[in-house]
């Protein structure tokens, strides 16, 4: 953000600095000034000479191009350029680059033959020197007094440097030249003086005054404190003198004319916004500071008409606006080439309604930047008057005597109460109550000792960010040098930790990782399209969207609702760089909109995804499905969670197959998450894998009802393990699931470990069939249990899986 | 009959017979044959009746000796035909250990985790909680309460994302500031890593969305001193000892003195490179005093309480610690990027 440009050499005018350009900025920057970047304006101008052209001979075989016999310097014989300027005449001093030159825009120039004559050099065009954007008719053309053979940047005075300031808003009196100035010399150069310029002009006393001819009424002064006007009569507008617009363009303004380019000038030195109003458009000559009326309308400089509200102060004549103040002029009095007499307003506008206004009308201008943070209300009649005086120096300018000074809310300076010891222990460092007062003066405050170790600082009005004490510790410690305050460490007294959530989540990333499961981090703001094309709005929890008002784009425009999208994208974008498989996780926010004016709720999601998977473990052509599921359960295990069971999931979450999804419960009821296979249309249409498997869980539900677990050692068994095979042949429909937990069930708490090992379908099980295989193992606590305890209770299992599920047990 | 001979013939024998003996099956037949209860020893004694009296225990004696040194002899045998068996089976076990191992596929974290959870654990180390927040935010919390009051030049520094006239994407984690103050009493230390939203265009060094730790210290006493020595630990702790750290004015609106803090450029270390566009410093994060403003607007007694407080941007930190030159490819998760964590 570089909202400040300063050249180099405008700024040795107020100070007489002898640091190096780098040194410069280096300085500027470690006061608080950022420089963002150092332009040379001479860049790549280096080696252009001031040359003559001594004689333009015709070319023999080109109509359109000439020979110019070119002198370089004075004792030197002159040398044939061949040229199609139309422009080139005998005698004109030019800017020059000799054989080997390089030009700005990386052009090498060489010796060279046009049309079989010997050209050695190029006479420059001003868009070639970098001079003008635009191409240029023909070569440039300098004064006849331009002396030969000197150097052209030294001569057009572009032997400088434009530091970019980056300036935060507590720097609002760096906005000008004199400002910097003043800085740098409290800061670095306590011997320099700082040179302001001197400002006499002669007041045309012929005239009368002041009062003849303006009259200024400040209806609002809350808005306007302060309000001063000069005339000055008889200005011809024109070009601005060279030097002028030569600062300018150093500091990134265009040059326009006399007049504008007068009032930046000011604006650019005093960091006052001046404004000038072609005076004869001036109704009465009568200048009425109020605030506009509703619905009211003006016309501004930039052609634009602008609808005002009674929140906005304007300039106004007794007819009409004249401008919207302090922030642009009306195109109705601005100064045009018929203008002869300029009325010069020097005012101090309120920086909040100065904002609101610049704000609301969305005119961002030089003058409201500067109003905004607040300029120096004690130096608007100085400002004027220097503009006077420059306008006065242009021929035949009158400046009529007298200045209007309306200034109903006088400056009332800031004084704020100081103590050394306070300064010390915010600083960490031990100065004396001498250091402080020093300080505080260089950088001009006044201090005065009001008891031992006490002081009442007056703050300058030009230290418009200065408000309180804290204000004051910070100016000392710049002048002290940050880099100077000690290093020390505050003693703790507490032990730093996570909370037992944030633990939770910790290892949470940590199990899915064991389970192979990469992080990934996505964007909590997306495009609302993206929800509509995976069909995730179906399901009503992911369709409560919390919209964004001012989005950037369409593809941030709502708040996620689910992780899902998020994932969804970074498996297909990395299936489509060829990626062969991905298992991935996610933990993040997620937002649902809770309606009126709700704070929207924010819940904390696990999600993740995977594809690639080659091992179909039960044959069921859905490897991913259960290479995902079993990553889950493992998860679950390891944080204690019992008594979760997955259900399929039959008419929600419409993105995912309709055969190949599950909810996951916790104690049969509480959904807490989903496991599936993306719809295989939509893994199409976004270039997944078929079988692509994604989950979602509440993560913060987990930690609820996982929290208060806590590992407790149980006594390791020393009984014997007795084993048994148990396999089933059922309908196809009943869930393994089922089967297992009737198995459980059944087998009480001797049946110690239960596990599924084959399913199978296929010759030998009959039609609509399925064969399930499970190892049983049996094992007491407290004695050796015996064949015919565990016989018992294996034929209990088996009764009850013939009664309920018809099951018929195999190689029974 | 001359046992003494028959047995001097055993030995003999006996011995010639060893070292043909290449296994274990054809040693135990050999101790059979000599030491068996119908083998050859055991013959001579059996034959000790058809002798001279007087004979009987010489020839008993010799018969004896004989026994043991075959015994020996098998024994000895055997060691060596056992080892000789192990040496076999190892050389018949033999892999080539040069092919590769099984593939295990451990997760990875994604690098804003990593140094995220490496400051955490730096911060935990010194005493600091790892403090939360809301993502979506009200005006109050994210500008009013940290002295950003509607209307002030101060807010443009942040383009903000509004959900609403009040609720609003938070731009910064200064926020949890006030939430812890408002929620505990001082001493407070914190550290509140978070997302942070802002309005500004996706580009090589800009995203909408990036990741910020706030920092917050406050109790008596505690001074810019404190704010200077905590930070270059952290410095260290991420970027080594060699690094430099300067401090420089800088301003936020709930901090002063506020200052901008740089290091050392981690390619050129201070020559002046692209990296740091010549400066020769990288700025890694902003600082302050934590304003009186913003400590009477919590309810702390801004005479007695002093405290400092920081921002860094984490997302700017990844890039510079690994090298990355697009913050967007921390949000693209390409598994050739996640992999090299």
């Amino acid at each position: 953000m570089i909202n400040l440009q300063i050249s180099y050499n405008w700024l040795k005018k107020y100070i007489d600095i002898n640091y190096t350009p780098a040194d410069l900025s280096e300085k500027l920057t470690m006061a608080g000034l950022e420089v963002e970047g150092v332009e040379y304006l001479g860049e790549g101008l280096e080696d252009i000479k001031i040359a003559k052209i001594e004689e333009i001979k015709a070319h023999p075989d080109a109509d359109k191009l000439v020979i110019c016999m070119v002198k370089t310097a004075a004792d030197k014989e002159p040398i044939p350029v061949v040229t199609g300027a139309p422009n080139v005449e005998a005698g004109q001093m030019v800017p020059f680059a000799e054989v080997g030159t390089t030009l700005p825009n990386g052009m090498k120039i060489e010796e060279i033959e046009l049309r079989g004559q010997l050209s050695q050099g190029m006479i420059c065009s001003k868009d070639e020197l970098g001079l003008q954007e635009e191409r240029a008719a023909g070569i440039m053309v300098l004064e006849e007094s331009a002396p030969l053979g000197a150097s052209f940047l030294k001569y057009k005075r572009l032997d400088d440097y434009v530091f970019k300031l980056d300036l935060t808003p507590n720097y609002a009196r760096c906005l000008g030249m004199i400002g910097v100035a003043r800085e740098l010399k409290s800061l670095y150069a306590q011997e320099k003086t700082l040179n302001t310029p001197p400002i006499s002009f002669e007041e045309a006393e012929e005239l009368g005054t002041i009062n003849d001819y303006v009259e200024v009424e400040i209806e609002d002064p809350d808005l306007c404190p302060r309000y001063t006007a000069r005339l000055v009569k008889n200005v011809e507008i024109k070009e601005s003198p060279e030097w002028i617009q030569r600062r300018l363009k150093a500091a990134g303004i265009r040059p326009i004319n006399n007049v504008v380019d007068i009032s930046n000038f000011v604006l650019m030195e005093y960091n006052q916004p001046l404004h000038t109003f072609d005076y004869n458009k001036i109704k009465d000559g009568k200048i009425v500071v109020r605030r506009a009326e509703a619905e009211e309308k003006i016309m501004t400089l930039d052609d634009e008409e602008r609808a005002l509200d009674d929140e906005m102060l304007v300039i106004s004549d007794p007819e009409k606006a004249v401008a919207v103040g302090g922030v642009m002029g009306g195109a109705n009095t601005e100064v045009t080439e018929e203008t002869t007499d300029v009325l010069i307003e020097s005012a101090y506008f309120n920086p909040v309604s100065i904002r609101k206004t610049a704000k609301k009308l969305g005119m961002h201008s030089d003058s409201s930047h500067r109003f905004e943070r607040g300029v120096d209300i004690e130096k608007a009649v100085e400002a004027n008057n220097r503009a006077c005086q420059m306008l006065a120096k242009c021929d035949g300018a009158k400046v009529v005597p007298g200045v209007i000074d309306q200034y109903p809310l006088k400056y009332e300076p800031v004084v704020i109460k100081l103590e050394t010891a306070r300064v010390n222990e915010l600083l960490g460092i031990e100065l004396k109550a001498a250091d402080v007062r020093k300080s505080l003066e260089r950088l001009g405050f006044e201090v005065k000792a009001a008891a031992a170790d006490k002081f009442e600082v007056t703050v300058p009005s030009y230290r418009t960010d200065v408000e309180q004490a804290a204000d004051l510790v910070e100016e000392i410690a710049r002048v002290y040098g940050y880099n100077k305050i000690p290093s020390t460490r505050p003693i703790s007294k507490q032990r730093g930790k996570r909370t037992p959530q944030q633990k939770f989540e910790k290892r949470v990333e940590e199990l899915l990782q064991a389970g192979g499961l990469d992080e990934v981090i996505t964007y909590s703001l997306q495009a609302k399209k993206s929800y509509d094309d995976l069909n995730l709005c179906q399901f009503e929890d992911y369709a409560k969207f919390v919209s964004i008002k001012n989005p950037l784009s369409e593809a941030f425009a709502v708040l996620r609702t689910t992780l899902v999208p998020g994932l969804i994208d970074v498996l297909s974008s990395n299936a489509r760089r060829q990626g062969s498989e991905m298992a991935i996780f996610e933990t993040g926010t997620v937002f649902r909109n809770k309606g009126g004016n709700n704070r929207p709720e924010e819940l904390n999601m696990l999600g993740g995804g995977i594809f690639g998977v080659e091992n179909d473990i039960w044959q069921q052509g859905a490897p991913n499905f259960f290479a995902l599921k079993g990553v889950l359960e493992m998860l679950f295990e390891r944080i204690q969670l019992d008594n979760y069971q997955f259900i399929p999931d039959n008419d929600n979450r419409d993105f995912l197959h309709p055969g190949r999804r599950a909810e996951i419960k916790y104690n049969q009821i509480q959904t807490f998450g989903f496991i599936g296979e993306i719809h295989p249309e939509l893994a199409d249409q976004n270039n997944l894998p078929q079988g692509t498997t994604i989950f979602e869980l509440d993560l913060d539900f987990l930690f609820k009802v996982t929290a208060a677990k806590e590992y407790s050692y149980q006594k390791l068994v020393k009984y014997p393990v007795l084993a048994r095979d148990l396999a089933v042949v059922l309908k196809e429909e009943i869930a393994v699931g089922e089967i297992h937990q009737a198995i459980q069930n059944i087998g009480g708490a001797m049946l110690k470990n239960l596990e599924l090992f084959d399913i199978y379908q296929g010759d030998q099980i009959k039609e609509g069939h399925k064969s399930a295989a499970f190892e049983l193992k049996f094992q007491a606590d407290d004695r050796t249990l015996t064949d015919q305890e565990v016989n018992r209770r294996f034929n209990q299992i088996v009764k009850h899986l013939k009664e309920e599920y018809s099951a018929e047990i195999r190689g029974n | 009959m001359d046992l003494l001979d028959d047995l001097k013939k055993i030995e003999k024998e006996a011995e010639a017979e060893l070292k043909e003996v290449a296994d274990l099956d054809q040693l135990e037949e050999m101790r059979i044959k000599y030491l068996g209860k119908k083998g050859k020893i055991q013959a001579i004694f059996s034959q000790m009746g058809k002798i001279e009296a007087d004979q009987r225990p010489v020839v008993g004696k010799e018969a004896n000796i004989l026994k043991e040194k075959i015994q020996g002899w098998l024994g000895e045998h055997k060691e060596r035909l056992e080892k000789e068996a192990v040496q076999k089976r190892f050389e018949a076990e033999k892999i080539d250990v040069t092919l590769p191992g099984s593939e295990v596929e451990a997760g990875r974290s994604h690098p804003l985790s990593l140094v995220t959870k490496e400051l955490e654990d730096i911060f935990i180390g010194l005493g600091f909680d790892i403090a939360e927040g809301p993502e979506v935010e009200s005006e109050y919390y994210n500008f009013e309460a940290l002295n950003i009051p509607a209307h002030h030049p101060a807010r443009d520094l942040q383009d903000t994302l509004y959900i609403d006239d009040h609720y609003l994407l938070r731009t910064h984690t200064s926020p949890v500031q006030i939430r812890t103050m408002e929620a505990e009493e001082p001493p407070v230390r914190i550290i509140a890593p978070g997302r942070v939203y802002r309005s500004d265009e996706l580009d090589a060094s800009h995203s909408p969305i990036f990741h910020q730790t706030e920092g917050l210290v406050i109790d008596k006493d505690i001074s810019f001193s404190d704010l200077k020595g905590t930070i270059e630990l952290i410095v260290e702790a991420l970027f080594g000892k060699e690094r430099d750290v300067r401090f420089r004015p800088s301003y936020f609106p709930f901090t002063e003195p506020s200052a901008e803090v740089d290091v050392s450029c981690i390619v050129c270390g201070g020559e002046g490179c692209p990296l740091c566009s010549h400066t020769g410093w990288l700025e890694i994060m902003g600082a302050g005093m934590v304003h009186p403003n913003v400590l009477e607007m919590s309810g702390y007694d801004k005479d007695v309480y002093s405290g400092f407080a920081f921002g860094v941007g984490l997302d700017r930190l990844v890039l510079l610690k690994y090298g990355i030159d697009d913050i967007r490819v921390l949000y693209e998760n390409d598994k050739r990027f996640l992999h090299q964590f």
